[in-house]
């Protein structure tokens, strides 16, 4: 069952995007990023939903599954546009009892709640297309140079891909664990609050007894295979540019120099 | 009857693209006091399946009855019924979770809501059973050896008083003397208590002295169900599926492809020395007459 389990909610499948070095894709995250909140005004923002649409197309993954966090974030979303839209001050659009809309107040609500969704989407189609474990690669290849400052940066990454790499792993152990307890007649949805954190000791026990038994083997087989931190260490798929990176480069300066030019222009 | 399982299918994810058939077409009919053997290869749906008999996984579609009534059904009370299908895990020991052996056994009775006095019982009974030594009962499950937790785990379903106790692997991780004190522990609650057992397994080896009866799955379908001696009459066809016959009755069969006259559905050491004795027996009396 393991190895249907999805690691991150990586989409496997064969793009462009996907063969992309990580260090694009996360780099060029920042600069979408940034793109998007160096916009003000229409044009900008169509030149965001420009770059947005081509890294979907060129992605291959179905769009339904770059909206996946979006449910988890309407509430945010809602909650940021109704306070833009009442709490600004300005021309007056609607007015009913207290409350007013006012058009700088729909103006603003309009762009926060695109550039979240955008900003969303963007980092959807960077986690969907990359694996977890190339995401630390580039990541701490690209923060290499503060090694220079004696700052851990290999063990940094390390621990993050041994955490992503665990998520799935105890999620089943939970799911086993839970099944478990119920085949001896626990239930989780019973009584009251304290019932029911009660109810939790039972798996969260051998959960920690089984997270702390995984993490000792682990350090135990790394070591037994020569791992000593970062030092020396030589990788088995060391990053290295191809042209198509220089070319996702290039749109990603072109990307950013359009926007700045873009706001000062108009 | 005890446990029935009609037309039963189980797709895992059936919505995504990692759609998964685990369970195709399954029917089997579980009998009161009979020690089963479920066999397949890993991936072959074994736990899958058991997980449907205590209605901790629903069909996709399908029936599961126990005693002869659907399991979906809404009258059903499912903590009931899980006392009475008494499901083990594979490494059951990783379920401990309190501070003293005891404690743990009495777990599951706490959830049945019995009296003080019938959990004391039941726990002190199923502990005996699972064959726990009474001078670790007050001790720290985690203090114990690895044969030894897994037995206080089995106890913490037998406190239970399941009818049909259903075990995953149960052997799995053991040394030979730990593998063969829990096969005992099952031949006993099966002989003197008149449990049904289930006993899952991937060794042959390991249930061919002990089962009645050898369900054999691969590829989410129940191929074998049939006594021992029957199903190691397949001996090719269970090595297609990955599965191994005992070490005995490949040799048997060795032999009788070497043209001697020798039965080789036997599974059991001494009857096989007694098949060889006999046959050999045979052959000196007939060099005597030449």
């Amino acid at each position: 069952m393991s190895d249907r389990m999805t690691l991150g909610q990586y989409y496997q499948t064969d793009s462009v995007l996907h063969r992309l070095d990580p260090r694009v894709k996360l780099t060029g995250t920042i600069v979408y990023i940034a793109a998007l909140f160096v916009a003000d005004n229409i044009w900008g923002y169509l030149l965001a939903t420009v770059f947005l649409v081509t890294a979907i197309a060129l992605s291959r993954v179905p769009v339904r599954f770059m909206l996946k966090g979006m449910k988890s974030i309407a509430f945010l979303i809602a909650l940021t546009v109704v306070f833009n839209l009442f709490m600004t001050p300005g021309d007056i659009l609607v007015k009913f009892w207290r409350l007013a809309i006012t058009k700088e107040g729909a103006i603003l609500a309009t762009r926060m709640a695109v550039r979240l969704i955008y900003l969303i989407i963007g980092s959807n189609i960077m986690t969907l297309t990359t694996t977890p474990n190339q995401l630390t690669d580039g990541l701490e290849r690209l923060l290499s140079p503060l090694k220079v400052i004696h700052a851990p940066v290999h063990e940094v990454a390390m621990m993050m891909s041994i955490a992503l790499r665990f998520i799935p792993i105890l999620m089943e152990e939970t799911d086993k664990i839970m099944k478990a307890q119920m085949a001896r007649g626990a239930s989780f949805d019973e009584g009251g609050l304290i019932d029911r954190a009660k109810s939790l000791v039972p798996i969260l026990v051998p959960l920690f007894v089984s997270a702390f038994r995984r993490a000792g083997d682990l350090a135990l087989a790394m070591e037994a295979r020569g791992y000593r931190g970062g030092d020396r260490r030589t990788r088995m798929k060391p990053l290295h540019y191809e042209a198509r990176d220089y070319v996702g480069y290039f749109c990603l300066v072109l990307l950013l120099a359009s926007s700045i030019v873009l706001r000062m222009m108009l | 009857m005890a446990i029935e399982l009609r037309n039963v299918n189980y797709i895992y994810d059936p919505d995504s693209t990692l759609s998964y058939r685990a369970l195709e077409d399954i029917n089997l009919v579980l009998e009161d006091g009979v020690f089963y053997a479920l066999i397949g290869h890993t991936g072959s749906g074994k736990s899958t399946l058991i997980q449907h008999m205590n209605g901790l996984v629903k069909p996709t579609s399908g029936q599961v009855l126990y005693d002869g009534k659907d399991i979906a059904d809404k009258s059903m009370d499912l903590r009931e019924l899980r006392s009475n299908v008494g499901l083990v895990f594979q490494y059951p020991e990783h379920q401990l979770f309190e501070t003293t052996v005891y404690a743990d056994v009495s777990f599951g009775p706490k959830n049945l809501k019995l009296s003080k006095e019938e959990i004391d019982i039941r726990v002190k009974e199923a502990l005996k059973l699972a064959g726990v030594d009474e001078s670790l009962w007050e001790v720290s499950p985690f203090e114990l050896s690895g044969g030894q937790k897994r037995r206080v785990a089995i106890a913490g379903v037998l406190a239970m008083k399941p009818k049909v106790l259903i075990l995953d692997e149960p052997t799995a991780g053991l040394d030979p003397g730990g593998r063969d004190e829990i096969l005992n522990v099952l031949r006993n609650l099966h002989d003197k208590e008149g449990i049904t057992i289930l006993l899952v397994s991937h060794s042959m080896e390991d249930v061919a002295g002990y089962a009645d009866r050898i369900i054999v799955m691969n590829k989410g379908r129940i191929m074998y169900n049939d006594v021992p001696d029957e199903i190691f009459a397949h001996a090719e066809e269970l090595k297609e599926m990955g599965l191994s016959v005992p070490q005995v009755t490949s040799v048997l069969s060795a032999l009788k492809n070497k043209g001697f006259d020798i039965s080789d559905n036997i599974t059991k050491v001494d009857k096989a020395a007694d098949e060889i004795i006999r046959v050999l027996g045979l052959e000196n009396k007939g060099e005597r007459n030449e």
